[in-house]
Formats: C-alpha cells, sequence, structure tokens
C-alpha cells in the first residue's frame, strides 16, 4: 500500500475539511478563523471566507446545492453560497464551540454538535432550529447522520458513543400523518426528547460505552452496520449494530496519542484514523490489525475526511491539510493483438475482445498473489504459453508473479503454478524470456518461462526505473533520461534527456512512442529521437497511439489529441479518470479506477481534420469539410494560424468572424455580404479600407454610399468621370441643405449657374455676378445684376481670361482597378466549384490515389472492349494455394538496390558490373573478383534443419530492425574494415614492404567500390580515403620506380626522388619521402634541392632525423647550387601524371579517372589507371556511388 | 488422449527425438512405457540410432518379433538403415515406392528423393500427395510431414509457400498443437527467415532455452552441436559478431564435422573481409554438392565471364 499525496496546503492549523461532490474543491477551516476554499487538483487558492471570530472547527459542502456549512467557536453556524462567496445567513442557538456540522443527504437539514452538550438538527431553508437532542453529559465532539437511514451516530467526551432514531422527525416534518392513538401519545410522554406538542424528535436508539476515555469522532459504514470510533484511550472501536441491538466488535490498537478521527474507507475494508501522534493509520477492517502507517515528522493530525465517490482522503493536520489517496488506480493491462487483458476491481483476470466488445468472464484470482494489500501495478501477457506477469507491491516489497491463464474462462480461479520472485518491473521481451529488474541491486535478470535465471546484467546505479521497449529491448528510466537498451546484445542503443518518465505508450507498428512524465508527454521515434514535446497543467494519465500515428491522451479529466507536430487538442471532458488502452476509429477503449472497460466514442474530426491539413492531404480535407459539421473557434484559430483562411470561411456561420475571414483572404464579395448583415459603420469603414487597397470602386462606392461619405463618394465619381453620378451628388447635396458640398460638386462638375444660385442665395452677390460674368452667362449676369440693385457700371471687374475647362475624363468612365488573374487555391476551387460535393467518405481511397482508379478503369475498359471473355466459374476451393515464390528476399534486395554493392550482394553480377562500368569506368573487373565474391557471401547463411536434408536458405540483412520491405537490403561488409586495412598499409610502408602496401591500398580501393554506407558522414570519409589510397600508391610506385632505375639515370633517379615528396602522405611518411629525396640530391651535389628538402624536412620532424637535416643542410647552403638540372621546381604548381611519373604543371591539359581521380598526360586516354588497375583513364564516367 | 500432448506419455520422448537428443531416446526401456505406445517408441529409437550412424538392425529384429503385425513399418525401417550403412547398392524399396501408405514411409521416402535422388520437385509432390491424401483426425498427430515439406519450400527458398502451409496449419489444427516441439522447430525457422530482430530474437530463445534445459551436459555432444549450429546463424543474422566467434569456438570444441558449420564459417569471415580460401577447399572436400559450393562455383562462372567481355571491349 502507498500513499500517494496529491496536494498539500501550507497554514496555520486546520482543524476541519470537507471535499465538494463533484468539482476538484476542499474547504478547509483553521483554527485562525479563516475558511480556505482550494482547487486541489490546480494546486491553487480560490477563495476566503473570514465572516467567523475565532477557530471554526468544521465545514461541510451541501451535497447538490451550491452552498457549505460552518460552524465555529464564536457559537455560530454559517451558511454560505458558493456563487456569491457571501454568508446568506446564522444559525444561532449552541451556548459554546460548534464541533460539527454538516448536511442531510436529501431533506434541507443540517446537524450540528456543540461543547454545549447538544446535538441540534436546523431546517437551512426555513433557518429554524427543528431539534434538539440532549442526553450527551459533556462535550459533543462530532454528529453525522446515517448516509441512508435516519439515524444519527455522536461521540461525546462522556466516553460514550450514541445512536439516535431520527424517523419521528422526518414524520413531523414531511407530510402530515394521521392522528396518533391514546396510547401511542401516552407512550411518548414518558420520552424526553419531545417538543411542546408531544412530537418525539428523535430517542437514543443505542448508547455504546468502552472507551475509557472521551471519544473524540463516531462514523457510520457507508453500506454496512457499522460504526467506527476514535477516543482519547489512543484506540479505535468497531462496533456493530442490528435493529435492536450494538455492540462493540473489536478495538485496534496502535495509536500512541489521542485518536482524533476515524472513518471508513469508501470502498474497501478499510478504516482510516489520525491521531495526535502524528500518524495516519491504515487498518484491515476484517481482521482488525494494522495495514500501514504515515508519519508527518512535526504535525499533529485533527481530522480526516474521505471524497464521497473518489478514492480521496484529506487529513487536516498542525500546518495545513493533505490530500492524498491510497494505492494507485491505474488498472493493470496488456494489450494482445485483439484483446485486452487487465485487472478488475475484484483483483482478477479478465479480457476484453475490441471486435466483439465482450468481456470475457474472469479467468483467475490474484487475491492471493502477494499481500492481501498489495496493488497489481502492471500486467504483460505472452501468447505464446497464454501467461501473464504481474507485478505487485512497491519498492523493497515490490515482486513479480508468473502465472499461466487457464484455457477457458470460466469465471475466476485459484492460480496453481505461480513463479515468482523480487522485481520492480517484469515484462516478457520474447515468447520465453521476460526481463526483471530489481531496484535496490538496480540488476536486470533474464528468465525463461521455468523462472530460471539466463543472464543477469548489472545496470548503471542512476538508473531508476524500466519500462517496455519494442522488440526485445527496454528502456532504461533515469531521473533526467531515457535509454533504449538491448537486451540481448547488452548494448544502449541510444538516449533521450526528459525528465521524470513514468510512463511509455509504442504506436501501433512500433515507430514512435510517446513518454509519459507527470506533466509532459514527449513523443520520439523508435530510435528515440525527440519529435515534440508538450506540457499538460492537469496530470497525464494515459496514452494510446490511433492506426494513423495520432496520439491520443487522458489527462485527469480529458481526452485529448496530439498531433506529430505537437498541434493539440481537447476531444472530450472526463467526469471520472479513464485510462486509454486502444484507440480503433471512432470508439476509444479505456478502463475506468474501478477495473471496468469503459467504451468511449469521440469524434475524430477534428484531428483528422488537422492530420489531414498538416500532412496537405488537400482531398481528405475537403471530404471532411463537406461531410461533417466541423466548427468552433478552435478550429477556425487554427486553420488561420496555419495560413489556410479560405478553408476557415467555409465553416464559419457566424457574420463577424466570415467578415474577418474574408477581408484576410481578400474576398471582398464575401466580406460585402457580411457588411450588409452586419450594417455598422465600423465593418463598413473597414470593408472600404480594403476594397481601396484592391481598387474595388462598386464596392468603395457601395460603402460610401452606406456611410453617407458624400465629400468622399462626389470625389470618387469625379476622378471615375461619372458626370451623371456627379450632377446627382449636387441635387443630393442640394437636398442636404450642404452648401459648401454643393458649391465644392459645382467644383467637380463645372456647374456654374448651379454655383452662381447658391452664391445668391447665400447673399454673395458679387461673387456670383464676377463668376457668372467670368464664364460668359453675361444675361444671368444680369440678372444678379439686378437682383443687386447696382449697374454694370459700378462693378469694376480685373481683366477676365478664357473660362476655365475643367478637367475631362481620358476614357469612360473608370472601372474596377484592373487586378492580375490569380488562380484560386486549392480549396477555394473546390469549395466555389462544388467539386466536392461528390465526395463521400466510400470514395476516400479513390481520391486520395486518381492513378490508381484511373488505371483500373482502363484495364476494365480494355477488358470489355476488346475482349470478349465469359464470365468462367471456378471451383470453390477452401484454400486457394498460389504455387509460386511471392517475393523472396533476394528479389527485395534487387528491388530495393541503389548501389553496385548491393546488386552484387543480391547476385547480380551483371548489373553491378555495368554500373561500375557507367559509374565509375571499370573495364578490367579480374581485380575486384574476391570483393565481389566476399560482398555476395557476406549475407547468405546456411540454416541446419533436419538431419538428411540440406540446410534451409537464410539471410543477413543490413539492419534487422527494419520492418518495411522497401527498405530490406543486404549486410554490405567492409567499411568497418578500412581503417583496419589503412593502418596494415602503413606498417607495410614503414616496414619498406612497398609492393606489399600498394596491394594494400589498393584492397581499400575495392573494397569502397563495392560497397554501400549509411550516410553522408560515411560517404564523405570514403572518400577521404580514396583520395589517401591514390597519393600512397602513386608515392609508393614512383618509389618503386626509382629504385628500379640503372645507376647511371641520375637525373630520372633524382626527379622521381623529388616528385615522391609532392605526394600527399601523412607527415611519419613524408619524412621518409624528403629524407630519400634530401640524401640522393646531396649525394649527386643537386645542394640547392638538398636544403629545399632538409628545410622540408626540419619542418615536420624533430630528434635526430631534424638535426641530420639541419647538418645537410648547412652544408649544401654553403654551396647552394645543383649540378644536374632536374625537372622539379618546388615552388610551381604541378600534378604528377601517375603513369610517366613527370609532372603536368597548372594549364596543361590531362585526362582524369573517375574512381580516385588519378591524373594522366592526354595520350594515356583509354588505357586502365595504374593507380586503381580496374578503371579506364579519361572514360565518361558519371562518379562514384555508394549511397 | 492424445499421446503426444504435454500430458501424454511420448510428449518427451518426441521432443528429444526432434531436437537431436538421440542418445536420450535410445536409452529409454521400452517396457517404461504403455504397451500401445511402444511401437511408437521403438520407431524413435530405431530413427534416433541411424542417425547417430550406428546399426539399428537388432532393434529392427527384435521389433519383427515385438511386433509381428507391423510388418510394414519394419520394412521400411530396415531399408532406411541399410540405406545408410550400404547406400543403394542393391534395395529398391524406395524405388518402388510411388505413394506414401503412411508417415514414416512417406517422411523417409521423401527424404531418400532428395538424398539419392537430388529432386527437391519430385519430393515435394511426393510428399504433398501423402498429406492431401491423410484424412484430417489423423494428420493432426502427423506434423512431421509438415516439418518436411516446409523445410523443403525454404531449401528452395520459397518462404511464401512455407508461410502458407504454416497459416493453413494454424487454422485447421487445434491449439494444442502449438505445444509440440515440432511445431515450435519449423515456426522457429520461418521467423529466422522472415527476419526483423523480434522474429530472429523469438528463434533464438526458443533454441537458447532448448540448449539450457536439454544440453546441460556433453552427454549428447552431436545434438548440442546441432543446436548451436543454428545459434550460430541467428547469432550471424543480429550480425553479433563477437558472439558468433564465441561460439564457434565452442563448437570446434565438440568435434563434430559438418558442411553447414564450415558454410557459415565462411560467411563470418566474408564479413569480416578475412581469407576464405582454406574453409571454402574444407566444405568442397566434404561437401562438394554443398549449396554455397555449387553457388559459388556459378558466380565465379558468371563473374569470368563478365571480365572477359569488358576486358575485350
Amino acid at each position: 500500500m502507498k500513499m500517494l499525496t496529491k496536494f498539500e496546503s501550507k497554514s496555520s492549523r486546520a482543524k476541519g475539511v470537507a471535499f465538494h461532490p463533484k468539482r476538484p474543491w476542499a474547504l478547509v477551516s483553521l483554527h485562525s478563523s479563516t475558511i480556505q476554499l482550494w482547487d486541489y487538483r490546480m494546486g491553487t487558492l480560490i477563495d476566503r471566507f473570514e465572516d467567523h471570530v475565532g477557530p471554526v472547527r468544521c465545514v461541510n459542502f451541501h451535497p447538490t446545492q451550491p452552498l457549505f456549512v460552518s460552524g465555529g467557536d464564536d457559537y455560530t453556524i454559517k451558511v454560505w453560497s458558493l456563487n456569491t462567496r457571501k454568508c446568506i445567513f446564522t444559525l444561532n442557538g449552541h451556548l459554546d464551540y460548534i464541533r460539527g456540522v454538516a448536511f442531510h443527504h436529501d431533506l434541507p437539514w443540517i446537524i450540528s454538535c456543540s461543547d454545549d452538550q447538544t446535538i441540534r438538527i436546523w431546517n437551512w431553508q426555513n433557518r429554524q432550529e427543528i431539534a434538539c437532542l440532549t442526553g450527551h453529559n459533556h462535550y459533543v465532539m462530532s454528529a453525522q447522520f446515517h448516509p441512508t437511514e435516519d439515524l444519527i451516530v455522536s461521540a461525546s467526551l462522556d466516553q460514550t458513543v450514541r445512536v439516535w432514531d431520527i424517523s419521528g422527525l422526518r414524520k413531523k416534518h414531511s407530510a402530515p400523518t394521521n392522528s396518533r392513538s391514546f396510547e401511542d401519545q401516552i407512550q411518548r410522554q414518558q420520552l424526553p426528547q419531545q417538543d411542546i406538542f408531544g412530537n418525539i424528535n428523535a430517542i437514543v436508539k443505542y448508547v455504546l460505552e468502552g472507551h475509557d476515555k472521551g471519544v473524540n469522532y463516531a462514523s457510520f459504514h457507508p453500506t454496512l452496520p457499522l460504526i467506527v470510533s476514535a477516543g482519547d484511550d489512543r484506540v479505535v472501536k468497531l462496533w456493530r449494530m442490528s435493529d435492536t441491538k450494538a455492540w462493540e466488535v473489536d478495538t485496534c490498537r496502535g495509536h500512541t496519542g489521542n485518536v482524533l478521527a476515524a472513518i471508513f474507507h469508501p470502498h474497501q475494508d478499510i478504516i482510516l484514523s489520525v491521531s495526535d501522534d502524528k500518524t495516519i493509520r491504515v487498518w484491515d477492517l476484517n481482521k482488525r490489525v494494522p495495514i500501514k502507517q504515515f508519519r508527518r515528522e512535526h504535525d499533529r493530525f485533527w481530522l480526516i475526511a474521505s471524497h464521497p465517490t473518489i478514492n480521496l482522503f484529506a487529513a487536516c493536520h498542525d500546518s495545513g491539510v493533505m490530500v492524498f489517496k491510497l494505492e494507485r488506480e491505474r488498472p493493470a493491462y496488456s494489450i494482445f493483438q485483439n484483446k485486452l487483458f487487465y485487472v478488475n476491481g475484484e483483483k482478477q483476470v479478465q479480457s476484453f475482445d475490441f471486435n466483439k466488445q465482450e468481456n470475457s468472464l474472469p479467468m483467475l484470482s490474484l487475491k492471493k498473489i502477494g499481500k492481501t494489500w498489495s496493488f497489481m501495478r502492471t500486467l504483460s501477457y505472452n501468447q505464446s504459453d497464454n501467461s501473464i506477469l504481474v507485478v505487485h507491491g512497491e519498492g523493497d516489497q515490490s515482486n513479480y508473479a508468473l502465472i499461466t491463464l487457464p484455457k477457458h474462462a470460466t469465471g475466476a480461479i485459484e492460480p496453481n503454478d505461480i513463479r515468482q520472485g523480487e522485481g520492480n518491473f517484469a515484462a516478457f521481451i520474447s515468447r520465453n524470456r521476460f526481463v526483471v529488474f530489481i531496484k535496490s541491486s538496480k540488476t536486470l535478470h533474464i528468465k525463461d518461462l521455468n523462472n530460471n535465471v539466463t543472464k543477469t546484467i548489472q545496470l548503471d546505479s542512476s538508473i531508476n526505473d524500466v519500462l517496455s521497449g519494442s522488440g526485445g529491448r527496454i528502456l532504461l528510466i533515469k531521473s533526467h533520461s531515457v535509454i533504449n537498451y538491448d537486451v540481448q546484445q547488452r548494448k544502449e542503443l541510444s538516449e533521450l534527456l526528459v525528465n521524470n518518465v513514468k510512463y511509455v505508450s509504442w504506436s501501433n507498428d512500433g515507430q514512435y512512442v510517446a513518454l509519459l512524465s507527470k506533466h509532459t508527454i514527449t513523443i520520439a521515434n523508435k530510435d528515440l529521437e525527440l519529435i515534440t514535446s508538450m506540457h499538460e497543467t492537469i496530470r497525464i494519465k494515459s496514452a494510446a497511439w490511433d492506426d494513423s500515428g495520432i496520439l491520443l491522451y487522458s489527462t485527469l479529466n480529458h481526452i485529448k489529441y496530439t498531433l506529430l507536430n505537437g498541434d493539440n487538442g481537447i476531444i472530450k471532458t472526463l467526469e471520472n479518470t479513464l485510462y486509454i488502452t486502444k484507440v480503433q476509429g471512432t470508439l476509444v477503449f479505456c478502463l475506468n479506477r474501478a477495473g471496468q472497460v469503459e467504451v468511449v466514442k469521440i469524434d475524430p474530426t477534428e484531428y483528422r481534420f488537422k492530420r489531414a491539413l498538416v500532412n496537405k492531404n488537400f482531398g481528405e480535407v475537403l471530404r471532411i469539410i463537406n461531410n461533417s459539421t466541423l466548427v468552433g473557434q478552435n478550429i477556425i484559430g487554427y486553420l488561420q494560424k496555419k495560413g489556410f483562411p479560405e478553408v476557415a470561411l467555409h465553416f464559419v456561420q457566424d457574420p463577424e468572424t466570415r467578415f474577418e475571414l474574408a477581408l484576410e483572404c481578400s474576398n471582398l464579395k464575401v466580406a460585402l455580404e457580411q457588411a450588409q448583415i452586419l450594417n455598422n459603420p465600423q465593418i463598413w469603414n473597414k470593408l472600404g479600407e480594403e476594397a481601396l487597397n484592391q481598387g474595388n470602386i462598386k464596392i468603395i462606392e457601395q460603402v460610401y454610399q452606406q456611410l453617407h461619405l458624400f465629400d468622399k463618394l462626389s470625389f470618387l465619381y469625379l476622378y471615375k468621370g461619372d458626370k451623371e453620378r456627379l450632377d446627382k451628388m449636387s441635387i443630393v447635396a442640394e437636398h442636404r441643405g450642404d452648401l459648401s458640398a454643393l458649391v465644392q460638386n459645382t467644383l467637380y462638375n463645372n456647374d456654374i449657374k448651379k454655383r452662381c444660385q447658391v452664391y445668391i442665395s447665400s447673399g454673395m452677390l458679387p461673387l456670383a455676378y464676377t463668376l457668372a460674368k467670368s464664364n460668359g452667362l453675361d444675361e444671368f449676369a444680369k440678372e444678379i445684376l439686378e437682383q443687386a440693385g447696382v449697374s454694370e457700371k459700378d462693378v469694376e471687374l480685373p481683366e477676365l481670361g478664357e473660362a476655365i475647362e475643367p478637367p475631362k475624363p481620358i476614357d469612360e468612365p473608370i472601372t474596377n482597378w484592373p487586378l492580375k488573374e490569380s488562380s484560386l487555391t486549392y480549396f477555394e476551387n473546390a469549395l466555389l466549384t462544388g467539386k466536392v460535393e461528390n465526395l463521400t467518405i466510400e470514395d476516400e481511397e479513390k481520391f486520395e490515389t486518381p492513378e490508381e482508379i484511373e488505371f483500373e478503369d482502363e484495364v476494365e475498359e480494355e477488358e470489355e472492349g476488346a475482349w470478349d471473355i465469359e464470365d468462367v466459374e471456378l471451383p470453390e476451393e477452401e484454400k486457394v494455394e498460389i504455387e509460386g515464390t511471392g517475393i523472396t528476399e533476394v528479389e527485395y534486395w534487387l528491388r530495393n538496390a541503389k548501389t553496385p554493392a548491393s546488386y552484387v550482394a543480391a547476385g547480380a553480377f551483371e548489373q553491378a558490373s555495368s554500373l561500375l562500368n557507367k559509374q565509375l569506368g571499370v573495364v578490367n573487373f579480374e581485380p575486384l573478383k574476391r570483393r565481389f565474391l566476399q560482398v555476395y557471401g557476406a549475407s547468405k547463411l546456411y540454416l541446419p534443419g533436419t538431419d538428411d536434408l540440406p540446410a534451409m536458405k537464410d539471410f543477413i540483412r543490413q539492419d534487422a530492425d527494419e520492418d518495411s520491405p522497401n527498405k530490406f537490403e543486404p549486410i554490405i561488409p567492409g567499411f568497418e574494415s578500412l581503417d583496419e586495412l589503412l593502418s596494415i598499409g602503413f606498417k607495410q610502408f614503414r616496414a619498406n614492404n612497398l609492393e606489399e602496401a600498394i596491394k594494400t591500398f589498393k584492397n581499400c580501393i575495392y573494397t569502397i567500390a563495392v560497397l554501400t554506407v549509411e550516410d553522408e558522414e560515411q560517404e564523405d570519409k570514403c572518400q577521404e580515403i580514396l583520395v589517401l589510397c591514390r597519393e600512397y600508391i602513386l608515392g609508393l610506385s614512383t618509389e618503386l620506380a626509382r629504385r628500379a632505375l640503372p645507376i647511371d639515370q641520375v637525373k630520372r633517379n633524382l626527379e622521381l626522388a623529388a616528385y615522391f615528396t609532392k605526394c600527399q602522405l601523412q607527415n611519419p611518411h613524408k619524412q621518409n619521402a624528403l629524407q630519400v629525396a634530401m640524401t640522393q640530391s646531396f649525394k649527386n651535389k643537386n645542394y640547392a634541392s638538398a636544403s629545399y628538402f632538409a628545410e622540408q624536412l626540419i619542418k615536420i620532424s624533430n630528434g635526430p632525423k631534424a638535426e641530420q637535416a639541419q647538418k645537410i643542410k648547412t652544408k649544401a647552403d654553403s654551396v647552394s647550387a645543383d649540378s644536374i638540372e632536374i625537372e622539379f621546381n618546388p615552388y610551381a604548381d604541378f600534378e604528377i601524371c601517375c603513369k610517366s611519373y613527370t609532372p603536368i604543371y597548372k594549364g596543361e591539359s590531362y585526362v582524369e579517372e573517375a574512381l580516385v581521380g588519378a591524373k594522366y598526360k592526354p595520350e594515356y586516354k583509354g588505357t586502365v589507371c595504374n593507380i586503381t588497375n580496374i578503371t579506364s583513364i579519361g572514360y565518361p564516367a558519371s562518379g562514384l556511388k555508394i549511397r | 488422449m492424445d499421446i503426444f500432448s504435454d500430458s501424454g506419455e511420448l510428449y518427451t520422448i518426441r521432443n528429444q527425438f526432434h531436437t537431436y537428443q538421440h542418445n536420450k531416446v535410445i536409452q529409454y526401456d521400452l517396457n517404461s512405457f504403455s504397451p500401445d505406445v511402444q511401437l511408437k517408441v521403438l520407431e524413435y529409437q530405431i530413427r534416433s540410432t541411424i542417425a547417430l550412424e550406428q546399426d539399428a538392425s537388432n532393434l529392427i529384429e527384435n521389433g519383427k518379433s515385438l511386433f509381428p503385425d507391423s510388418e510394414e513399418l519394419f520394412q521400411l525401417l530396415s531399408a532406411w538403415n541399410d540405406l545408410k550403412d550400404f547406400g543403394t547398392d542393391d534395395s529398391t524399396y524406395f524405388e518402388d515406392i510411388k505413394e506414401g501408405k503412411f508417415e514414416l514411409q512417406a517422411i523417409l521416402t521423401t527424404l531418400y528423393l532428395i538424398k539419392f535422388e537430388k529432386d527437391i520437385d519430385q519430393a515435394i509432390v511426393f510428399l504433398s500427395s501423402y498429406i492431401n491424401s491423410v484424412n484430417t483426425l489423423k494428420k493432426y498427430n502427423e506434423l512431421e510431414p509438415f516439418l518436411i515439406l516446409i523445410q523443403l519450400y525454404l531449401i528452395k527458398g520459397n518462404l511464401k509457400m512455407a508461410i502458407n502451409i504454416f497459416e493453413n496449419l494454424k487454422k485447421d489444427f487445434p491449439d494444442s498443437a502449438r505445444d509440440s516441439t515440432i511445431y515450435q522447430v519449423f515456426e522457429s525457422w520461418i521467423l529466422s527467415i522472415k527476419n526483423e530482430t523480434d522474429n530472429i530474437n523469438n528463434s533464438y530463445y526458443f533454441y537458447d532455452e532448448i540448449l539450457a534445459s536439454d544440453f546441460g551436459d556433453d552427454s549428447e555432444p552431436k545434438g548440442k552441436f546441432k543446436i548451436l549450429n543454428v545459434l550460430l546463424v541467428l547469432t550471424l543474422q543480429l550480425r553479433h559478431v563477437p558472439e558468433a566467434q564465441e561460439l564457434i569456438e565452442q563448437m570446434k570444441s565438440l568435434n563434430v564435422v559438418d558442411d553447414n558449420f564450415i558454410a557459415n564459417q565462411i560467411t563470418l569471415k566474408n564479413i569480416l573481409g578475412d581469407d576464405t580460401n582454406d574453409l571454402i577447399s574444407q566444405l568442397r572436400k566434404l561437401n562438394p554438392e554443398h549449396d554455397l559450393i555449387k553457388d559459388l562455383d556459378a558466380k565465379e562462372l558468371i563473374f569470368d565471364e563478365i571480365a572477359t567481355k569488358y576486358k575485350s571491349v
């Protein structure tokens, strides 16, 4: 048994605590007068209530209404509203501290008990005290209603527990009853608990005596006729009642201080008690023996309460409250094919068929495995011998048991062959092996089914736990990382940094893994390469993959999903926590905490939609759009975020959002429609701006009209050149009496007369006259003069020029600005053309693979058109066994072959040689024979079977973990041995075994020519080695040629020695070359050259070699001239022809070879390369391909 | 009750026979078995004796007198024994068999067809027709023909047919068949040839378990060698080279000469890039008909042709 602490508050002394029946809330009343309301799931303080004066000893939530009640040392009972968070009213009556308060489960009653030695019952609806129960002759420390019957149990410092019958009170407060008989009334008069009318409220049914000191707490069992009590005599007592009597059953001894409270576990046969000895103790109800105790260092416990439905307890102590549960509630399970094997609430193994959605009968009872209260933590199933492996218990007490399941489920039978042992983790890793991890010694045992250890592995001390891996592997869990471990090879394959992983979920195809920590999910691939990771504020409980690579996971109160890119969302809110075991289409198969299978139906549309969008599977997206009702801000926000506003537009009904989305995807048509619906100036304004940006004059006009922006409208007509409308605008302006606008309009449309009229009407006659006159409206001018009562002579006008002509539109009235034709997006197109209309879910496949369909159609047509084949009835056979080999391993290899080497391994020597010829110009194949046969032979195995028969053909793959047939490839050996080959070559070089060294370097080249490598890094390395081999072979061949010269060819000798030094050798080897060149030069009196080589040698050597070189240099420098002129200029840029061993200077023409890049003088074109001995010089080859 | 089931009397001896524990098989006292199964026990003992390359004529003679009604069976065993001792010299027993009448006859004739006639295709036809002619109920007890048939297909490299037979068998046979070692043996082959780490590991553990439980001592060096020989293949498939080298050392110490062992060593040498000439000549000497040699010769021929072709261009 284990205490799992879910929440701890830090405060002053807590005296009372209560759980909310539905929400994750707890009320805590403090000695300091405060009542706190906590969300224990989130760990946040929701509110504080401070109306009481002095300590508050008790609180209680109403089971259904948003109310709670509290009682304090101020003698008052307060009833509070959870909605307003205020005290609604106060119940007064008690004459001393209130010790306990509680609501009745169905009647509108509150019970309270007090140091005034009474228990009172109140009706909180009419706020009246309806009964006062007297009888205790000391403080009443606790009182509570029976959960179903009309009973009360109370505990008092008078050393008694009393059970009261309150059926009378219920009768009185329910419907009126028949008048009582005379006898009844007489009888009732004898009883003390009656009101002034002789009604009996409550009678003491039993007085339970047995405690030697005051009793602090008594409570009923939720279903059985049992009472548990806790007293200052340090004991917990169990009592039983019948209809007529009650008696003490037993005493639980162990507490070393006063026991302040004791309650029954709501579901299990357990008693919990708290004491000021700083312990919480757990007792076995049936045996009355202690099971476990939990100690706090400094805090005395005051009260313990249980949650009405969930497996949660709260205990008050000196520095706050702790909320905890006893034991895990995650049912152990394992999935094999279509079956779920799980441990149910009765500790029995049961199976569930996912296809039939049917539970089997229980098959096996695990009650006798381990200790009575030990919990089955994990279950692993082995199909090959139909057995299970369970792990139970905690810490050092953790054990595993291997049990064979009965062949048929006929009810929970007791297991008979239990093989068990110590282990904190145990799971099958193959059909007849399982692995066990013992935490205390950090060892891993591989065991066979007889429970014998076949292998022991000592693990690193930092390993905390082990979890299931895929394919014979396990995951080693460290505090900050997870390691993928191959048990067979004892090898750590990879490691991923992630904190405190507790559970793991592998995808159905084993490609992905979700690592679950308390608040984090980390998704990685099977090689533990991080894909994504996410954080959840609510605890993560479980996870399972659906078939399409989406992870569904459950938190305490939600089922959620996540895509591989980390996009996630909520699928469903849960009433009770569920553990997801499998996802199949729209069904999520879960286990609840009672160990029952619950099938939850979900709507996977949202995540399928998102996945389709992310994977750019637009066909699927469209299909979903057309067939599903996918709505909600969430999805719209998602679409906007992902850059698909046009898709979002399709979903949205709400005009405002539609309008915004339409603007975002520049769909003015839709925006206009929505604006008309919304008809709000702000919206119109926005539309106007966007329309202006796009140059959509029609909509701008509409917007201006709508908004009565006449000035802008006039201006719009002006630049549009729409005379007609401008005139109308004048009329409109006139109507509105807006003279300023009118003048403006007359300016735009050059309506002089109108303008004059405006001036006139405004009394601005001089201006009107001037305007008329200047525009040649002489008669009108005259009229104005007359109106003004002046003659023409009186007016002195400046010299007038020509009337100004207003600008004329160039052409027809301007229409909308031409926009570049843009193609519609995939979605717009589909949504506009309605192409999607015909799609249905059934068409899914067709839509995704149109080519296939076409192909099928063609075939059909052909068959029907060209051939007239009658239907032939095939004889029905039970099993159709088609003779044929299927695809053999080698055929897979051929199909997947990319390099010459893979063709060689598959035995296709012709293809391989043809490739080598084209890629590298190989013409001389003989030297490659050994390599060909080696590569071919390395992947073939001979599996012996029955005696007298030949062996079976078996194969070695490059990667045995690969499960995709498109990647089956043969093992191609050689890359690993390259380094070794090189070092052999160097050794031979040093030993002056030059011919052998050349052979070795050539071998290296042949290995690489027929090789497949995994990655770029390896490929680069091969390229480097090829160059290195070329340089060594060239250098050594030069040196061999030099050594083969007759003595008299001094000049050539010196030249070859000099060329040897030009080869790119490693320093120790270069020293050899320089030494040869130096001594040869010196000996032959080519002092200048000798000095040069000596200088080069000094640069890269030390010790005796450098000293000798220094000496030679000094001597040579004293002469500093060459006696024989050789063709070698150390300062010139040149390469050496690999055949003639003569320089090819920069700028001179040369031909190259394709494998190692050896250079030759042009005359050697078409001959076989000296370095490789296999390739043709100057052959038009495409280059090495080994990946 | 099925005498081969795990509670039947023949369960252990059959397992031992099929896991090469021939010494254990022949050591049983015939009388310790109930009369019903004694004939079958004797049959195993005779076959084990022959497999150990010992002469079984005495046993066969004894059998004839003990079980006068089973003349046919002893004729067959005697022919098989002679075949092993003297080759195909005089007897035409197997040549004359055109169709198998009972299980062992079908099996041994098939083996004969392979070994002496070298005709796998004919062997397959022969064995299949026997299997098809047997009624279903009897078939449940006769898994061995399937074992041979599956191996024949696998020798031909036809994994698909092997799996086909295996899957049909799984469908048709009662679940109890899966407890049989024979079943597990051919399953282990198929797993290995299917490749992929999980499959290979499963197969590996099957043999590892036999090795641990039945070959603790060295009383069956030949049997142990055979198990190790399979484990070597599986280890190489997993590319666990150092482990394979260890196995080879262990196998060498058992002093058993075996062509497949040499062939698989050649494969390992190829992986390591080591010289294989010695081993190839050893194998050529021991069994010039071995697939590796035949394959190698064919490939060399092809290669030489290619080399000549390109040289002449």
